[in-house]
């Protein structure tokens, strides 16, 4: 007896390090060997406790077995729970190896569903940007796409391409009909612009998603020496930036990731902002400040001084922090959060509140990069400028190669309904 | 007496000419069934050649030898270039022909090719496992290798005039019967199509002097690659009226006598060239359709009223006419008509027009569901090449989507069929840009001389078109032009949006009359790379094999419908699956995935 799949695989199911078990996947065609010694039948879907022997110990593990066709691969596959400890994972992977197994590729166990019919290319793709998603919204974008939000955008701007190239095939094929009154170039054009607007919002909403580049940015800012840089190690809980008594100690700008349970968060520290200076580095360490500060994704603004008010450029965007709260508790007025960087107090609500914020949805909706490029080069097309005699094929041709990029999409574009529309609303025929 | 030839040719229409023509010069012994040998290359409707669409099909069949564009210049009455502000690619000259001239112009040269032409009605074909051996006419059988069938309306024919319902292919013409039989044997699809055609009026009975002259363009331009070598007949103008409110009332009131609105007609008709009870009913809100006048000829007094074929009988056809201006007091010679034929459904053919089911029988024309002569002519010439090459034993000629409308038109038919009379169109091809009429003789030029299809005049034409073009580019390459503080070449400047054509043209030394075409050959050259990246894909395709799918029923992400077309047509490799009806380039990715998934089966 032995299994039945491609050449025999193995992977880690569960999170590498530490943990109460660990889980050893093992799928396709796996040595009959194997399965004696394990001394399990290959065709009996059931769970087995064994104590397995790596020669220098043995571990007690619960052996799942899932026969082929009805697993996650299709082929025969065993799972592995031992106890959840990184060696003797290793040992498995040794002992699994000597029995002519080798360890799976990346995404080698859902390629493999997806060849046997398991799952769909779409799932599959599906299933990758689920595990992949890092915020909520990137989430929501995956449902949007799925659901055909999208969909019926990119039809409506299709609808609308189609009702030009309507007009313009039209002029090229008809031109000798009593019915089809000769249009002008700038007419076309002019409907062109109008289809190009919506492509532009459609762009404008809708990212490309794009590991990384969603990772949120927060940066600090406020007044030399008031506890920024502090702050800064309180989030992440270890000194990064220098801290001192002396106004203006921090230069330039100090970034580190703060991992939020599951999302991260980019945290940088900044030079404090004061008009009174004369030393050179820290004004272009101020420069620095408020550059990152215009292209974070959100601000923290830091205070000692219950009275400041927050620069204007900042505010909208600032979440407002009074820190040495230990010193001078803030006034009930106070609108921000105290908080303490010496003692502590405050930060986890702060840690609590970056997470939000973090996970908040920014307005745009994302799509798969593919998708994004798509709408890209059919703005860029349709942005083409045609020529002057030949405006009317070229336009055309335009108009149906972006066209093709958005079928690419969905749907395809088919001629005879473009004829099929030019007979309804033109009566044709000599 | 029994006949034996290579290639028998049934049909002397103009799908039947371009076929036998093209037998002749590749060199086969052929020969031509017609019905009546003086109505050989006949113009049965309007008498012109060409329009948008349609001359690049003449230009076509001209670039491969053929004979419609030279009939064309020899007998061509007016001459005009249409769309000449829409861009070279839609450009298209449109000739009106003197109808009879036309036909003696065809039967001139098929005397001059000394080609056999019998008077005869084929009834049956005789056929043995597969393979048709013998065409039987009523006078005689006539054996050959391979058969081009090309019946127009004839197959099964009837023309309608109001209520009136009579058998005929064309007015008091007989059809053609017997083949139905032949064909239900076949176990094919008939489909049935209608046309119809404008009552004929007499020259001398109508007021010119109150219509619109539309005179022909003041530049002398040809059909034919071979341009001047056929001067054309003296040239005249056509003139333009339009019904009134008067014709309409008319129509309406007796709308129930036309045999399209009484229920006679089974047939569908071209939505382009709808009768004027159809404009009248369907657009309601239009007070007035404009009618082209059109001579039929130098001598002849017929004149086509362009725009108002009907299916009223002859007194009401009397009535409306002549409330039209300028039509007062016409007398009608020929009274309109509609005809319905049936039309074998194109499905069943091979893109060589050769029937799947038959080794030797191939179609053309409007037998295959389509209209108008340029249509029929190119087909003539797809089927008479290939039945050729199958008689020659040489590999079958298929012209590509990518650099012919002759590609775009047997593609079209034999994957997606027809619903209508089909027409071609600009629209229907995606390569537009690079398929202009001005560079058939390119697109061609391979493929013919190939074939044997080119002889040394056009031979020489062509390669004359070519230096002229040669030089353009060398001066356009050599041409320098300050532009800033860059110096470009006029080269660059073609493709520009702020230079027009006229602006490069004055930068260079010396031009020939070829340098509008050099000029768009440049311009559009992205097109071009275009061109070939889909043709590269289409071979990629063609290297996908199929032959491991025993059952597409395994293959998960295709619909039933897809399933089962694919179970039936059992597609060689990729590249005929993407001409199966229905499958769309998505169906195409899941077959190509469904490939990479057997192959990882396979090799593991």
């Amino acid at each position: 007896m032995v299994g039945k799949g491609l050449d025999p695989i193995f992977a880690q199911g569960s999170a590498p390090g530490q943990s109460a078990i660990a889980v050893v996947r093992l799928s396709g065609k796996l040595p009959d060997s194997l399965y004696d010694e394990l001394k399990i039948y290959e065709d009996e879907r059931s769970f087995f406790l064994r104590e397995i022997n790596f020669g220098d110990f043995a571990d007690s593990c619960l052996v799942l077995n899932f026969p082929a066709p009805g697993s996650y691969t299709g082929e025969s596959m065993l799972e592995i729970h031992s106890h959840g400890n990184q060696l003797i994972v290793a040992e498995i992977f040794r002992w699994l190896e000597e029995r002519g197994l080798r360890e799976a590729e990346p995404g080698e166990f859902s390629k493999r569903a997806f060849l046997n019919n398991k799952i769909s290319l779409v799932q599959a793709e599906g299933v990758s940007l689920g595990i992949e998603a890092e915020t909520k919204d990137q989430l929501v974008a995956l449902d949007s796409f799925r659901s055909g939000v999208l969909s019926k955008k990119i039809e409506n701007v299709m609808s609308q391409l189609n009702g030009v190239l309507v007009e313009l095939e039209a002029q090229l094929d008809f031109s000798d009909e009593e019915d089809v009154i000769d249009t002008k170039s700038g007419a076309i054009q002019d409907s062109l612009s109008c289809v190009l607007v919506e492509l532009a919002d459609l762009l404008k909403n809708y990212g490309p998603f794009e590991k990384n580049s969603l990772k949120k940015r927060v940066v600090l800012v406020g007044r030399p020496n008031v506890g920024k840089s502090s702050i800064f190690n309180s989030l992440l809980n270890e000194d990064v930036a220098i801290v001192s008594q002396e106004a203006g100690t921090t230069r330039d700008i100090v970034r580190k990731v703060l991992p939020l349970s599951g999302f991260e968060v980019e945290v940088e520290d900044t030079a404090g902002l004061r008009p009174e200076t004369n030393d050179a580095i820290e004004k272009s360490g101020m420069v620095l400040t408020v550059k990152a500060a215009e292209s974070a994704d959100f601000l923290i603004y830091v205070t000692d001084d219950p009275e400041e008010i927050v620069p204007k450029e900042f505010r909208d965007r600032s979440f407002l922090v009074f820190n040495k709260c230990d010193l001078n508790p803030a006034p009930s007025s106070f609108s921000g959060l105290s908080v303490s960087a010496k003692t502590g107090e405050g930060i986890g609500v702060l840690l609590e509140k970056l997470k939000s914020l973090a996970t908040s949805s920014s307005g745009q909706k994302l799509i798969s990069e593919r998708t994004h490029k798509k709408l890209e080069k059919a703005m860029k097309i349709l942005s083409k400028e045609a020529g002057g005699a030949d405006f009317f094929e070229m336009t055309a041709q335009n108009i149906r190669d972006a066209n093709q990029e958005l079928n690419e999409i969905y749907g395809e574009l088919d001629n005879e309904k473009i004829l099929d529309q030019i007979f309804n609303n033109f009566c044709i025929g000599k | 007496m029994n006949s034996i030839f290579d290639l028998v040719v049934i049909g002397g229409g103009h799908a039947g000419v371009e076929a036998v023509l093209a037998g002749k010069r590749m060199g086969l012994n052929v020969a031509l069934i017609t019905l009546d040998k003086t109505k050989t290359g006949r113009m049965s409707c309007n008498p012109a050649i060409g329009g948008i669409g349609k001359t690049h099909l003449a230009k076509e069949i001209d670039a491969l030898g053929g004979y419609m564009a030279e009939a064309t210049d020899l007998s061509g009455i007016q001459f005009r270039t249409l769309n000449k502000k829409k861009g070279p690619a839609v450009q298209a000259t449109r000739a009106q022909a003197d109808k009879e001239l036309y036909e003696k112009t065809i039967q001139a040269k098929l005397k001059k090719e000394q080609i056999d032409v019998f008077e005869d009605e084929v009834i049956d074909f005789e056929e043995k496992n597969c393979e048709v051996f013998a065409a039987v006419g009523k006078n005689k059988k006539y054996k050959a290798k391979a058969f081009v069938l090309t019946t127009g309306t004839f197959l099964n024919g009837a023309i309608l005039i109001g209520s009136n319902k009579r058998e005929g292919g064309r007015i008091d013409e007989k059809k053609a019967s017997g083949l139905e039989k032949f064909f239900d044997k076949q176990n094919l699809m008939l489909g049935r199509l209608k046309t119809g055609t404008p009552p004929r009026l007499a020259r001398e009975t109508i007021n010119f002097e109150v219509l619109e002259e539309q005179p022909g363009d003041q530049e002398v331009c040809y059909m034919s690659f071979l341009e001047n070598k056929n001067h054309h007949p003296k040239q005249v103008s056509c003139y333009i009226t339009k019904t009134n409110k008067r014709t309409h009332d008319i129509i309406k009131k007796n709308i129930k006598k036309s045999a399209m609105y009484s229920g006679l007609i089974s047939g569908v008709g071209p939505r382009y060239c709808p009768s004027i009870e159809d404009k009248i009913m369907r657009f309601s809100s239009k007070d007035s359709h404009q009618i082209f006048v059109e001579p039929e000829g130098l001598e002849s007094n017929w004149v086509y009223p362009n725009g108002i074929s009907t299916s009223l009988p002859r007194e009401v056809q009397e009535e409306y006419i002549r409330s039209i201006e300028g039509f007062e007091s016409a007398e009608i010679l020929q009274q309109g008509y509609a005809v319905e034929y049936d039309y074998i459904d194109p499905r069943n053919l091979e893109k060589t027009l050769r029937l799947k089911n038959l080794k030797n029988l191939f179609l053309a024309g409007q037998i295959n569901g389509t209209t108008g002569y340029e249509e029929a002519g190119a087909q003539g010439m797809v089927a008479g090449i290939n039945a050729s090459l199958l008689v020659q034993k040489k590999a079958e000629w298929i012209p590509q989507r990518q650099n012919s409308y002759m590609g775009v038109l047997v593609d079209d038919l034999t994957r997606f069929g027809v619903s209508e009379p089909y027409r071609m169109f600009t629209s229907r091809a995606e390569h537009r840009l690079v398929l202009r009429q001005d560079n058939a003789d390119e697109r061609m030029f391979e493929a013919g001389i190939h074939m044997g299809l080119i002889n040394k005049e056009r031979e020489e034409v062509f390669l004359k078109k070519q230096k002229e073009k040669k030089q353009n580019l060398e001066q356009l390459r050599k041409t320098k032009i300050k532009f800033g503080d860059q110096i470009k070449t006029a080269h660059d400047l073609c493709k520009r949006n702020d230079f027009t054509m006229e602006d490069v043209k004055g930068t260079l030394e010396k031009t020939n009359k070829r340098f509008g075409e050099t000029y768009y050959d440049i311009r559009y050259s992205g097109y071009v790379d275009k061109q070939r990246r889909e043709l590269e894909k289409m071979r990629n395709l063609e290297e996908h094999d199929l032959g491991l799918i025993f059952d597409y029923a395994e293959v998960v992400g295709l619909s039933g419908e897809v399933k089962e077309k694919l179970n039936k047509t059992k597609p060689k490799n990729l590249l005929e699956a993407s001409g199966v009806e229905g499958i769309t380039p998505a169906a195409l990715n899941v077959l190509a995935i469904h490939l990479k998934k057997i192959d990882a089966i396979r090799t593991s």
